[in-house]
């Protein structure tokens, strides 16, 4: 593509010297997203009155933090232009296992400890996976998160007992504007946003996810933010099961699967390109926002679980049809 | 400056012959397991029992090789079965032509948001996947039995094996066509296809549409091996199609590989759910089993692939005329 | 040769705009029949975007375009195919799980009644074809196993097989020896005789002096000039390309260069030595060193290993067994990042896809090769990361209204200052230039040349790899000429000019200068 891509841009020498705003706003898919965000709350106002009470918004903030959570992690593996499929496994073995071990014994709280590290180490392994083995990110993530879902199964023998601890069963109730899941949402935020945007590891991700050629020539080490990528994916993932286990007091074992696909679409849905290299941690939280909002107002409308569904991807698609198109064949 | 992919050759057709090493492996360890897993009538029921997942992977592959991906497969497997039961009163024929349209149709669609609206794949069949399993949701909210009891006949004896040699037959007449080599060519590399005038919207719809028709095939199969609906009947399937296409040795980037190989792939998935059973083993091990498998069988590929390419790489351009 | 029969494809007002950039300006041309007709121009002159136009990949603006005296649209490739216009692409569109006659007719298959591809008659045909053409390339071989030539000449058998009206070539010849590229050649007689027009699009000089009947040049998106081939020098086409706008900064580069060439004369230190051994693909073991102050050259047909050198000393391509010594210590460790952390930094010829993270601000894409320089503990100091972005664009003259503007928005040649200044950041001894000035707009090169000239001065040396042979003489006090996988000539002082680089890319042996 040498000559498709040089001639593009070559003759003038000067090119848009035009106020800084203009490339920055104009279009940009963070605003857009938080514009879906607004505009589906005002719809929800609209249709019920109590939509926009604090009660309820901090009803939607609680709902929306697990997701939030586990799509911070989605978010970052998405920029390096891969997919994390393992956050279900691992997020449902730290949901599991959290009662399983714990058996509500308060004393038993390093295990926390101990799920947090296997997670760690279950990201590594996908990051070996991806940059030591080659296998793409979607199918290693794949096999492991199918390893760590049969391994839940054979650790519990299939049924989950026990129960979490009682002060992540307090943390994670609380209601009202601090309650531990918004906080625990609050925190990873802010992880992320520096550690994407701020931190010399974005740097090494955003470069790897738009060209790994571009980041092996200028000198950057790609292994170490692959592994850094995924065991961050991994941790938050264990985080979203742990602050769950505590949310719902028991052990399920189908529930990382109904997180791992809004996961990923709060990512896109936030203008991250699926395709790595560009991005904005800011968008995935409005992304998660809208998904709650929009799921929240099909609540309000009664609709059924079935339509939800449907409602939900197609929005997907329409705001996806909006920014998230690829190049055409035809210039 | 096309990138040649180093395909083909030496180490390739190793990778491809992988999968069908393990299949006779997996055959001896579930003969040894169990005497009698060879006799026909057995064989005949772990096809049908795995005549799903067959189809499911074959519709999978062919979206594979063009350098696509369908994570909506399980979605469509669940909303054509549980249009069938629905249907199953206004006759069967109706109901099977209509199931078959479903499918065509939601492979349409597919192909058309991908290629005309030119979204990522991966992104778009997802949300479909959503959409589909939320009609499947709404035709019908709980499982469901009432298929007549013929239907339940359909994949009895051996006729699972005829099936199976009518659709490797009908690959290696496809894979021959002209529609087929553009269907290589899209997937090897769509810029220089579409340079060549290959037709890129009709060939990616084709293979959109027989595609969904597979997966019609898979829903069909699945209704006869359960007898009922249920909306979540295929939901399994998306992961495990693209772990048997890929274990068959269709390229993850499109452009080279075969049904037959994903085929392959998906009887290997169904024979390891034997082995699992006849070991005695509680049956959460499967999931271990073909998760590692999965993981060994790509990096395996990769580590023998890299090699092809040094080696060519070390080859210098020179020619004589 | 030109019997002015008949007009076939006539191009009026046609222009082409890629945003706010126009790469065509209002083009008008008229081809006639059985003629070989050059369109010559640098890279960047909107020559291909001419290419992808009448090929249907890239549609036109506004224009009109006629063949045969009929208005034709070549609104996509299947639409100009049909209308008798084959392209022969610099880039390769070969799909390599299909044999080469399969790629050979692909996009025109014949086939039986049972729907399945006449494998027999496509062997035959493309048999037949090969024969005609004089190629010794069996149809039956999967692509995969073709070398780059081999797959160039195919190329070129299909576009022949369409029997075209209008034959477009675009810098065909790139991969093919001499002996390979006069086959090609001696076969467009055999179109032009049936009344086939062919278009050659190159920047070869020579080889399009001999072979053409006229030539235009194309600078900026305009035709300058149509003459008859017989009529023109090499001199009066090289000033028309290079346009006379940018001679003020061309005389002040060459007088640095000449001032510069005659100081390479006395000895000066020895900076960079390196040996290859023969195994990581060469003939023999390969010797490059540089001086202190030194632009060295390397030059050589495509595919004829000064790419490939030039990699394995950045690092980017492993060879063991190589040595390699940067101001008498040796190099170690087999990754571009060691090499830079040596002292040696590698800028790239892909700038979209190796040199540029698309989208992001030009600070970020200036400090990539040195966060550690510009954050504590990991975190980015951002006001620290701005000055020296800031001070680096001021010093290479970038032109840009900040910073933070996202790189994608700079003009081609400012964009490879960008990745020129992540490399001087790291203050390397030694760069390494890998084409990398190819199509950027001449006032943008001129600037760079002069940052070389600034950076050796310094006591530093560049290792420039160049496709341009004018751009190494300008600038290179020696010139390493690569052929067949080994160095063929190794050029000083008066021996640098285009016709002893030329000679030794052909393979003219001369005895290696000390």
């Amino acid at each position: 593509m040498t000559q498709t891509s040089t001639t593009a841009s070559e003759t003038i020498p000067e090119l848009s010297e035009g106020p800084a705003s203009k490339w920055r706003l104009a279009l940009n898919p963070v605003v857009l997203a938080y514009g879906a965000v607004l505009l589906l709350a005002a719809v929800g106002g609209i249709l019920d009155r109590n939509f926009l009470a604090s009660d309820h918004l901090f009803t939607m903030v609680n709902l929306g933090a697990v997701l939030g959570i586990v799509a911070a992690g989605q978010t970052i593996v998405i920029v390096t232009g891969g997919i994390d499929l393992s956050v279900a496994g691992v997020l449902t073995f730290a949901q599991v296992m959290t009662p399983f071990w714990i058996d509500g014994q308060s004393g038993r709280w390093p295990l926390i400890i101990v799920i947090l590290g296997i997670a760690l180490l279950i990201g590594a392994v996908n990051a070996f996976g991806v940059s030591v083995l080659r296998v793409q990110p979607m199918i290693m993530t794949l096999g492991v998160g199918a390893v760590i879902s049969a391994a839940v199964l054979i650790l519990t023998n299939g049924s989950s007992t026990g129960g979490p601890p009682k002060f992540l069963v307090t943390t994670m109730t609380r209601q009202g504007a601090l309650s531990g899941l918004l906080l625990m949402w609050i925190v990873v935020s802010i992880v992320t946003y520096v550690l994407l945007h701020e931190s010399s590891f974005g740097r090494k991700v955003f470069a790897y996810g738009a060209s790994a050629r571009t980041a092996r020539l200028a000198g950057l080490r790609s292994g170490t933010a692959i592994l850094g990528t995924y065991c961050f994916s991994a941790v938050t993932a264990a985080m979203a099961g742990i602050a769950l286990a505590g949310y719902t007091g028991s052990g399920d074992f189908g529930i990382g699967d109904t997180y791992l696909f809004p996961s990923i679409g709060a990512v896109v849905i936030g203008g991250t390109s699926i395709m790595g290299g560009r991005g904005n941690y800011l968008g995935t939280i409005a992304g998660v926002l809208i998904l709650t909002v929009l799921e929240a107002i099909l609540i309000v409308l009664n609709i059924a679980a079935a339509g939800r569904q449907i409602a939900e991807g197609l929005a997907i698609l329409i705001i996806l049809i909006a920014y998230a198109r690829e190049r055409r064949l035809r210039q | 400056m096309t990138k040649l992919r180093t395909s083909g050759g030496y180490s390739i057709r190793l990778s491809d012959l992988t999968i069908y090493v393990v299949l006779i492996a997996l055959v001896i360890i579930n003969t040894v397991l169990q005497p009698n897993f060879i006799e026909p009538l057995n064989l005949y029921y772990v096809l049908g029992t795995a005549m799903p997942l067959i189809f499911a992977s074959a519709a999978q592959g062919m979206v594979i090789l063009i350098s696509s991906i369908d994570l909506a497969t399980g979605s469509v497997v669940s909303l054509v079965n549980v249009l069938v039961v629905t249907l199953i009163g206004r006759g069967s024929f109706v109901a099977i032509c209509l199931a078959i349209l479903a499918g065509i149709a939601m492979g349409l669609i597919a192909g058309l948001i991908t290629t005309l609206l030119r979204l990522p794949a991966i992104i778009a069949t997802l949300a479909l996947s959503s959409v589909w399993a939320g009609l499947a949701l709404y035709v019908l909210p709980t499982p469901k039995g009432g298929l007549p009891d013929w239907f339940q006949t359909v994949l009895a004896g051996s006729r699972p094996l005829w099936i199976l040699v009518g659709m490797i037959l009908l690959w290696q007449w496809f894979s021959r066509t002209k529609q087929g080599k553009h269907m290589y060519a899209i997937g090897a590399n769509e810029n220089a296809a579409y340079m060549s005038g290959v037709p890129i919207l009709k060939t990616r719809l084709l293979v959109f549409a027989i595609s969904g028709l597979l997966l019609a095939l898979s829903a069909l199969s699945l209704s006869a091996t359960t007898g009922g609906g249920d909306p979540l009947s295929g939901t399994a399937l998306t992961l495990q199609s693209i772990a048997a296409a890929v274990l068959g040795g269709i390229h993850f980037k499109g452009g080279s590989g075969s049904i037959v190989g994903a085929i392959a792939g998906a009887i290997v998935l169904a024979l390891i759910t034997n082995v699992v059973y006849y070991t005695g083993a509680s049956a959460f091990y499967q999931g271990v089993v073909y998760g590692l498998l999965l993981i060994l069988a790509l990096s395996l590929s990769r580590l023998t692939g890299d090699r092809k390419a040094t080696f060519r790489r070390s080859l210098k351009p020179r020619m004589s005329i | 040769m030109t019997d002015a029969s008949a007009t076939t494809l006539v191009l009026q007002n046609v222009m082409k705009s890629y945003g706010s950039t126009r790469a065509l300006r209002d083009v008008s041309l008229s081809f006639e029949a059985g003629e070989i007709h050059t369109v010559l121009g640098e890279n960047g002159s909107g020559k291909s975007t001419l290419v992808k136009i009448l090929s249907g990949i890239a549609s036109k603006d506004s224009g009109e375009l006629t063949l045969d005296g009929r208005p034709i649209t070549c609104t996509s490739p299947t639409v100009s195919r049909a209308d008798g216009i084959a392209t022969v692409f610099q880039e390769l569109t070969f799909v390599p799980s299909l044999t080469l006659a399969e790629n050979v007719f692909l996009g025109s298959y014949k086939r039986h009644w049972t729907g399945v591809l006449d494998s027999r008659l496509l062997n035959r045909r493309c048999d037949e074809l090969m024969d005609e053409l004089g190629f010794d390339l069996d149809g039956r071989q999967p692509a995969s196993e073709l070398s780059l030539a081999q797959l160039q000449l195919a190329e070129f058998a299909r576009a022949y097989a369409r029997e075209p009206r209008v034959l477009i070539l675009d810098e065909a010849t790139s991969a093919l020896d001499q002996p390979e590229a006069a086959a090609l050649i001696g076969n467009l007689r055999k179109l032009t005789s049936r009344g086939t027009t062919v278009i050659f699009v190159s920047h070869r000089l020579d080889e399009v002096i001999e072979v053409s009947d006229r030539i235009s040049t194309l600078v900026d998106g305009r035709i300058v000039s149509t003459r008859q081939a017989g009529s023109v020098s090499r001199e009066s086409l090289l000033n028309e390309l290079l346009g006379n706008t940018i001679d003020s900064v061309r005389d002040v580069v060459q007088e640095t260069a000449a001032i510069l060439k005659e100081a390479t004369h006395e000895a000066k230190t020895v900076l960079f030595e390196c040996e290859i051994p023969a195994s990581a693909g060469f003939r023999s073991d390969i010797r490059i060193t540089a001086r202190r102050g030194e632009i060295v050259g390397l030059a050589g047909l495509q595919g004829h290993g000064q790419k490939r050198a030039l990699r394995i000393i950045g690092g980017d391509l492993p060879a063991s067994g190589m040595r390699r010594t940067l101001a008498d210590r040796p190099v170690t460790g087999r990754s571009p990042r060691d090499a830079i952390a040596a002292g040696i930094y590698y800028i790239p010829e892909e700038r979209k896809i190796e040199g540029i993270v698309t989208g992001h601000p030009v600070a970020a894409n200036l400090v990539l090769s040195s966060l550690p320089l510009v954050s504590r503990w990991g975190w980015l100091r951002r006001a620290l990361e701005h000055r020296v972005a800031e001070e680096m664009c001021t010093r290479l003259g970038v032109r840009l209204a900040s910073v933070r503007q996202p790189i994608d928005s700079l003009s081609g040649g400012n964009q490879q200052k960008v990745v020129l200044g992540r490399g001087l950041l790291c203050e390397p001894q030694l760069l390494l230039l890998d084409d990398s000035m190819r199509g950027i707009d001449v006032r943008a090169k001129n600037e760079i040349y002069q940052h070389l000239v600034d950076f050796t001065e310094a006591g530093a040396a560049v290792l420039l790899n160049s496709t341009e042979i004018p751009e190494l003489i300008r600038l290179c006090s020696r010139v390493i000429v690569f052929h067949d996988q080994d160095v063929s000539a190794e050029l000083t002082g008066d021996d640098v000019n285009e016709a002893a680089v030329l000679r030794a890319m052909f393979g003219q042996r001369k005895a290696p200068a000390a």
